[in-house]
């Protein structure tokens, strides 16, 4: 890619910096050469508007050069450059002057002009490129965090919103089957399963709740779960009250939940407890959550989302991947969740 | 009169099933089962000609539960599960319906029980292979044992030996009898593990502790148990390309 053509500074100071110079410039023949205040007006005028429009031209060129080879090329350049833009002045300032003393000075200065004209270019010229390659560098670098971000950020979406399609059907099932034999409990359960999805879709939006806004989403889905599975399902939630207003990430205990219920419910036959335990620590919370589990089942497929997808959100959200431990004794499977205050 | 069997572990999705089952008079259900487990016993006992049947269920799944199940009835998978749904209907399953279930869609579920019923029985063969190729690729088979099911983990496996129509499954408990063919374990137990070493014999790599020369161009293979396996001419080289010797 060529190098970016805007320049380096902006519009007002580098004019007022041309001035300056250009005065300076003229001072300086009119006090070490003694030439007229006039004649040393129009000299230094020509001559570094010439210069400049070559250092222009010269930042035009470099914007179309090619990556290697940039410093030759332009080391060349700035030499054509530096003898034609003042062999262009010296013509042009010896049509307007035709004091013979001073056109006599003018040919002897024109070594001098050259070299100037030379470091002048090459200077720029060379800033120029460093500052565009600079500028490339800290661009790209915007760019790839604002990639970065907006990856992270789709990738925290998906995990929050990873609903089990088949609690979905099932417990649309089961209010196929309500509406039959109990029609009043169908419509509770409608109830809970649209306050479920609603908060569910809401808060994927939302990247922290409190503990106790968690709760409630969570009573909402055990209250789901118990119309399909109460003969089977008895759960004991234990939770410091202490922790209400305790910032967590959102929507991380109900797939740890759902996880515990479902290794709990297809694990093993008959009744299971399910124990979420949630605990004020010197610095955050921690919850366990248990549920029972056969140690000679091998676990079938269809394990679906579970601890791993909440691992890759902890981490995303903390950068910890020690957030996350699990236990098994021959009977018990147990989840411990550590969750730091929210960064 | 038609005997069938419920088999879900929510009591809810059975209840509406008999409720719409209430159409079809000429159907009595015998029995209704929470688990595979219930599901097997109750077959056994009451010989159905027709059977519902959830996938996934506690335990052991739908599918692992028909393995366990002989003569094999009319099966119509009721579940959430989709994903099955075309290896259910590729291998004969009399249909297959997704829950929430419509009462029309169950109807005409089984009324192609009903109009099937007067040919020919369905083929299940099929329907057993591709279950069973789902369930050993979960890493385990279940067996029964007397009225007991076990669920053996693949690791466990010591070897496979063909026994008359059966196939006999060895693990260090003892031997269970799988009523398969030596090829079908062949083509669905994970090739880099297991590798049939002879017509009769299909040998859990990890097991052998040496191969010895035998008769002519047979080997034997020394099991960490000390029991002999035979190893045919062709078993040899594939034991020797997969262990590198």
């Amino acid at each position: 890619m060529a190098i970016s053509k805007n320049l380096p500074v902006s519009r007002l100071p580098l004019a007022g910096a041309v001035l300056l110079w250009t005065a300076a410039y003229a001072a300086g023949l009119h006090y070490f050469f003694t030439i007229a205040w006039e004649v040393a007006a129009t000299d230094s005028g020509l001559f570094n508007l010439v210069t400049l429009s070559s250092v222009f031209l010269l930042y035009a060129i470099i914007g179309y050069l090619p990556r290697t080879g940039i410093f030759q090329i332009t080391l060349g350049v700035a030499v054509v450059f530096a003898f034609l833009s003042q062999w262009l002045a010296q013509q042009a300032t010896a049509q307007l002057i035709t004091d013979p003393a001073y056109l006599d000075f003018l040919n002897q200065s024109m070594p001098v002009r050259w070299a100037m004209g030379f470091v002048i270019l090459v200077s720029t010229g060379v800033a120029f490129i460093f500052y565009s390659r600079w500028r490339e560098v800290a661009e790209a670098q915007a760019r790839e965090t604002d990639t970065r971000l907006l990856a992270r950020e789709a990738e925290l979406h998906k995990l929050q919103l990873q609903l089990q399609p088949h609690f979905l059907f099932n417990s649309l099932n089961s209010i196929n089957a309500l509406i039959q034999l109990k029609p009043d409990q169908a419509r509770e359960m409608v109830q809970q399963l649209s306050d479920f999805l609603r908060l569910t879709i809401s808060r994927a939006d939302e990247p922290w709740i409190t503990f106790a806004q968690e709760l409630e989403y969570l009573k909402t889905y055990l209250a789901i779960e118990k119309v399909r599975f109460g003969h089977r399902l008895e759960i004991n939630i234990q939770a410091d009250n202490m922790l209400n207003d305790f910032n967590i990430p959102t929507l991380v205990l109900q797939p740890l939940l759902e996880n515990a219920i479902k290794f709990g419910l297809y694990g093993t036959t008959g009744k299971i407890i399910i124990q979420l335990i949630a605990k004020q620590t010197d610095n955050g919370m921690q919850v366990e959550i248990t549920n029972p589990f056969d140690a000679d089942m091998q676990p079938s497929t269809g394990s679906g989302f579970g601890l791993s997808g909440l691992q890759r959100r902890l981490y995303l959200l903390y950068a910890r991947n020690d957030l996350m431990q699990t236990q098994r004794t021959p009977e018990m499977f147990t989840v411990k969740l550590i969750i730091p205050p929210r960064p | 009169m038609i005997k069938a069997i419920l088999i879900d572990d929510e009591p809810l999705s059975r209840e509406i099933l008999k409720s719409y089952l209430m159409r079809f008079p000429q159907i009595q259900i015998a029995d209704e089962c929470n688990d595979g487990f219930e599901g097997v016993k109750a077959i056994q006992q009451h010989q159905p000609d027709l059977i519902f049947l959830d996938i996934q269920m506690p335990k052991i799944n739908g599918f692992e539960m028909l393995e366990l199940v002989s003569p094999m009835p009319a099966v119509i998978f009721i579940t959430a599960f989709d994903e099955f749904a075309l290896k259910a209907f590729e291998a004969n399953a009399i249909d297959y319906l997704l829950k929430p279930v419509s009462e029309d869609r169950f109807a005409k579920a089984v009324q192609k029980f009903l109009d099937k019923t007067t040919q020919t029985p369905p083929a299940t063969a099929g329907l057993l292979d591709t279950m069973a190729q789902s369930t050993a690729q979960n890493n385990r088979i279940v067996v029964k044992t007397g009225s007991k099911v076990k669920i053996i983990p693949v690791h466990e496996i010591q070897y496979l030996e063909a026994d008359d129509d059966f196939v006999k499954i060895v693990t260090a408990e003892g031997s269970f009898l799988k009523n398969k063919t030596m090829s079908f374990y062949e083509q669905t137990l994970d090739a880099q593990q297991f590798v049939r070493v002879h017509r009769s014999y299909i040998l859990h790599i990890s097991q052998i502790t040496k191969i010895e020369p035998y008769q002519k161009e047979t080997h034997l293979a020394i099991l960490r148990n000390g029991q002999q396996i035979p190893v045919s001419k062709t078993g040899y080289s594939k034991l020797k390309t997969i262990l590198g010797i």
